[in-house]
């Protein structure tokens, strides 16, 4: 089903669009959140309060990009579950990714209000707007859906090695691309 | 900053990115634009290939430099050697844009806006018609024709159809973009065995065209040239430096450059590569191309310059929305970019109802009561920013990426929003920059 005619269910407020939008994206919202959690039970309340979440947001949201938009309540569900549970329940994956983003950070808190959340959020966009497609495609895989670099290497055809050597780099970028936006890492 | 911040932030990116990652997955292609405007960008890029590459004195990189060989280090042309056409177009042109607008005092005047939209001009960062009249001048010269057309973002796939094959091997390239007669430009990087990561930019120069592409080399005495012959049966001029390779193939009906960002004391921890290139790595990238593929040139595709077809928008369900025809929708907003890129500021704001509240980046808010009031906070909201979101949602001169919300149409990634308002005919509600400055009528 085409994902204006599952949004326009949410509007109706017919129940279909909870079991269309489960047909058609749950296997996106499991690899989501399983990246991140390691609990196959986890990651089902995680999606089950992904589609709840949908659910209420619909309307007044009208989503352009809808696999964008429930994507994104998944992986921010996922994650608040990830600051609750122990090292065991925690996605490898995940975990790896937070240390290597590390790199990027002095982990010192400074991002305190909304104006500076949004600020970071409009650099990050600026930053990835100045790679080339490949290379933010790489990007997001990891760190917005923590993707493991064997299947981001899949996914695009590099090799682990070129993966890994290009998350390295778009590492350094990142940090100084920040720095030079006045962004306190 | 905390890694729960950034991931927190990342999770805030634009949809397209996230969407762009999944369409990978299926294979999804990036757009392609067609005529768009970003060329500055473009020929920046091919222009501005920065620095560094001869012991040696024969017929390799001495006879292709443009003007002195200073400190400031020397540029080269990518387009032919010393006494060919191409070559002295090159040193001409280069001559004008060294005297032309020194203060640029005449850029500064036009600001934003395009010159001549739509033109062979815009190929070559010209704006103004002294420089439009200087090009014309130079080309016909030469008897060099100006280029006409441009393809961004072509995949490998369709660039290997346009020249006639696989040239790359295990090489990659990265969203190379190709001129009409078959000169093109792409980024590139690769895993050479035994090497490493190495990035390279590849150009191709069409003989018989003007393309104005040259290279920063740096100091010329800094390289070490000689002459290599391929696997394929090709002779190269090789060149490396203490911080880059070039490879150089005359062709005869193109020149064929390959700007290698390594040398011969690039540090192990090095963005571009994996640390110091030896003449031996040099010979083995040279090898690993099929220059042969890339002579005799092949004429490009008819097709490749058809308009690329938009986003699937069903015009009805777009009118049902909206209450505006498509056409007329994408009528209304790209005169609204053409006054944006004219500079006609009067035009662009006389397109907002008013009275209208100016939201500044500080959040604070100014009512202002007509065009003119407006003017003082144009520069505010009409930024680069908004222009670049303008142009990457912009499949021509004449469509645009629209959709629609609550009525209204949304353009430039939804920086930019109109509508049908009642008695007023189709105005913009919404003009918003990153920066968070906006303007939108008193009455929302």
């Amino acid at each position: 089903m085409e994902d204006n005619t599952i949004i326009e269910l949410y509007w109706q407020r017919k129940e279909e669009a909870v079991t269309e939008t489960a047909a058609k994206y749950g296997k996106l919202c499991f690899r989501i959140v399983g990246n991140i959690l390691a609990r196959h039970e986890d990651c089902e309340e995680c999606v089950s309060d992904t589609y709840l979440k949908v659910w209420n947001s619909i309307p007044s949201a009208r989503p352009k990009y809808f696999s964008a938009f429930i994507g994104r309540i998944a992986r921010n569900l996922a994650l608040d579950k990830f600051a609750f549970l122990n090292a065991a329940k925690r996605a490898q994956g995940a975990a790896v990714a937070f240390e290597e983003l590390e790199e990027c950070v002095s982990g010192a808190a400074s991002v305190e209000d909304e104006a500076e959340k949004a600020h970071l959020a409009q650099a990050l966009n600026r930053f990835l707007a100045t790679l080339e497609k490949e290379k933010r495609v790489v990007f997001v895989c990891r760190y917005w859906r923590f993707d493991s670099v064997e299947n981001i290497a899949h996914r695009t055809g590099y090799s682990t090695g070129k993966v890994k050597s290009m998350l390295f780099q778009l590492r350094k970028k990142l940090r100084a691309y920040l720095e030079s936006e006045g962004i306190e890492v | 900053m905390t890694v729960k911040e950034l991931v927190k932030g990342i999770g805030d990116i634009n949809d397209t990115y996230i969407e762009e990652a999944e369409e990978t997955k299926k294979g999804g292609r990036g757009p392609r634009f067609h005529w768009v405007l970003i060329l500055a960008a473009v020929l920046t890029a091919l222009l501005a290939l920065s620095a560094v590459a001869v012991k040696g004195n024969w017929f390799g990189l001495r006879e292709m430099i443009l003007g002195p060989n200073d400190a400031a280090g020397s540029t080269i042309s990518l387009e032919g050697f010393i006494g060919t056409p191409e070559y002295m177009a090159s040193q001409e042109w280069q001559e004008f844009l060294a005297s032309y607008d020194t203060d640029g005092e005449i850029l500064q005047e036009i600001g934003n806006g395009i010159f001549a939209p739509g033109t062979s001009y815009n190929f070559y960062n010209v704006y103004s018609q002294e420089m439009a009249d200087k090009l014309d001048e130079i080309a016909g010269k030469y008897q060099l024709k100006l280029h006409t057309d441009l393809v961004l973002n072509l995949q490998a796939e369709d660039l290997f159809a346009q020249v006639g094959g696989d040239f790359l091997g295990e090489n990659r390239s990265l969203a190379a973009y190709m001129y009409e007669d078959g000169t093109f430009h792409f980024d590139g990087e690769t895993d050479l065995a035994d090497y490493g990561l190495l990035d390279y930019q590849f150009g191709r120069c069409v003989r018989g065209s003007f393309t104005g592409a040259t290279l920063n080399i740096g100091n010329a005495a800094d390289y070490t040239q000689w002459i290599y012959t391929t696997r394929d049966g090709i002779t190269l001029t090789l060149a490396l430096s203490p911080y880059k390779g070039l490879i150089l193939a005359d062709l005869g009906d193109s020149l064929v450059s390959v700007n290698v960002l390594a040398g011969t004391e690039i540090p192990q921890d090095h963005v571009f590569s994996s640390g110091s290139l030896t003449a031996e790595d040099l010979e083995r990238f040279s090898d690993s191309f099929r220059f042969s593929v890339l002579t005799p040139v092949q004429e490009v595709d008819a097709d490749l310059w058809q308009p690329v077809p938009e986003d699937t928008i069903s015009p009805e369900a777009f009118y049902n929305a909206t209450g505006i025809e498509l056409d007329d929708a994408q009528r209304f907003y790209s005169e609204f970019l053409r006054d944006i890129e004219s500079g006609d500021r009067l035009a662009v704001i006389e397109k907002i109802p008013y009275p209208a509240v100016v939201i500044m980046p500080d959040r604070t808010e100014v009512r202002v009561e007509n065009a003119l009031q407006l003017m003082e906070y144009y520069d505010v909201i009409f930024t680069d920013e908004l222009w670049d979101n303008i142009m990457i949602t912009r499949y021509d001169l004449e469509r645009a990426d629209l959709f629609w919300h609550d009525g209204l149409v949304g353009a430039a990634n939804g920086f930019i929003w109109f509508g049908l308002l009642e008695g007023e005919g189709i105005r913009v509600v919404t003009v918003q920059s990153e920066s968070g400055a906006a303007v939108r009528p008193a009455s929302y």
